[in-house]
């Protein structure tokens, strides 16, 4: 039997989609793309934070105002989404380094677990200090 | 014991389509088949036109590889039971970060050109034509995992830096080089390292590690990658120590 199949099809040459691509089912793909991700997170987060701290440059009355909307449970969540960002983007950054330069090559697989694990950890620490 | 299985194959031709279409097949297939068996019946029962490479149908030569439900894959090698899952379902395309020529078949000349541009044979000065040039056994044993490769394409496919950078030499000639370079017998060790030590060269790899993960034949490119920029960064230290030392 022969049907003709509808099917997106493979990722274009040249094509920054190729590194975001979901069908590569292995655990250093899935930190390299929450590697870029992260980073992109950061990257706003730092540019917010700078933007909010040179409101300082205005007087202090506007900066305290502006930071009271800040005080609310949904920034807290965002809070703590950023701390386990940045602390998954550093510990695969260490891992990346160390790879980098040829340190703990045949380890790959143990060190990616590591980083998983570690951030796990983390999460966990950081949800009871900030909500508990 | 044999199961009906679903075949989604890709099918393109540029020169006569605007655009690929998938084509299915169901095909009842036995345990012990390869996924390139199954094309090979398909061909000569159903569709004679459909195109693929294949030649050992050993893993051997490495010409038959395509992603099999995303994945690069060696087609006489892999079975078809390990790979339908439970959607008893096989898709078949042709490897990403190469031009199709029509359905299966790409244009491996971009992969091919990178590894000639690293020189993938022995540089000697002098070579004897009555003597071979020795070479200790543990410089063999350092270099048998990488002279396993069969050219086959599958890292350079599975690599995302090389579909955003057509330039990047790609894993398969950086992992050559680093081969070469490990070779107690060539002298062309300080001009390879020069070549890869650029911004297409193995400083260009992010640590994906897609080449390592696909590879038949379990060769790690990434693990040569990395051997290269230590061999670039001890080298720039032996420099820097002259210099300041
Ligand atoms: S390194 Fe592995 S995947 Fe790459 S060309 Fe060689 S055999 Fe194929
Ligand atoms: S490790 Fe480097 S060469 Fe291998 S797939 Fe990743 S980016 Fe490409
Ligand atoms: S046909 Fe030769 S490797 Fe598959």
């Amino acid at each position: 039997m022969v049907k003709e199949e509808k099917q997106s099809h493979p990722v274009k040459l040249s094509s920054i989609r190729a590194w975001f691509d979901f069908k590569r089912k292995y655990i250093n793909n899935w930190l390299f793309m929450l590697h870029r991700f992260t980073g992109v997170a950061l990257t706003i987060y730092l540019i917010l934070h700078v933007k909010t701290v040179s409101l300082l440059t205005e007087g202090k009355e506007i900066y305290n105002t502006s930071i009271k909307e800040f005080e609310t449970f949904g920034w807290l969540i965002v809070l703590f989404l950023i701390i386990i960002i940045g602390i998954f983007h550093g510990l695969n950054g260490i891992r990346l380094f160390l790879y980098q330069f040829s340190f703990g090559v045949k380890h790959q697989r143990t060190l990616s677990i590591t980083v998983i694990t570690l951030t796990a950890i983390a999460t966990v620490l950081v949800a009871y200090i900030l909500f508990i | 014991m044999s199961k009906k299985v679903k075949f989604i194959v890709f099918k393109y031709d540029p020169l006569s389509e605007e655009k690929p279409h998938y084509v299915s097949y169901m095909q009842e297939v036995d345990r012990r088949e390869m996924v390139l068996d199954v094309l090979e019946r398909i061909r000569k029962n159903i569709d004679p036109t459909l195109a693929y490479r294949h030649s050992c149908h050993h893993g051997v030569c490495g010409s038959c590889v395509a992603l099999v439900n995303g994945v690069e894959k060696l087609l006489c090698k892999t079975r078809v039971f390990n790979v339908i899952g439970r959607s008893n379902k096989v898709v078949i395309e042709p490897m990403r970060n190469f031009k199709v020529i029509r359905d299966l078949v790409v244009d491996l000349e971009p992969f091919f050109t990178k590894l000639r541009i690293i020189t993938p044979a022995l540089i000697q000065s002098q070579v004897s034509q009555d003597r071979e040039t020795p070479q200790s056994p543990q410089n063999v044993e350092a270099m048998k995992q990488y002279e396993e490769c069969i050219e086959c394409g599958a890292c350079y496919s599975a690599c995302p830096i090389v579909a955003s950078d057509p330039l990047y030499l790609g894993p398969a000639a950086l992992m050559v080089a680093y081969r070469t370079c490990l070779d107690e017998r060539d002298e062309g060790k300080m001009e390879r390292l020069r070549l890869v030590d650029s911004e297409e060269g193995c400083w260009r790899c992010h640590n994906n590690m897609g080449c390592t993960e696909v590879c038949p034949k379990n060769v790690d490119p990434a693990s040569a990658i990395s051997g290269l920029r230590r061999m670039i960064l001890s080298r720039r230290l032996v420099l820097w120590r002259g210099r300041f030392g």
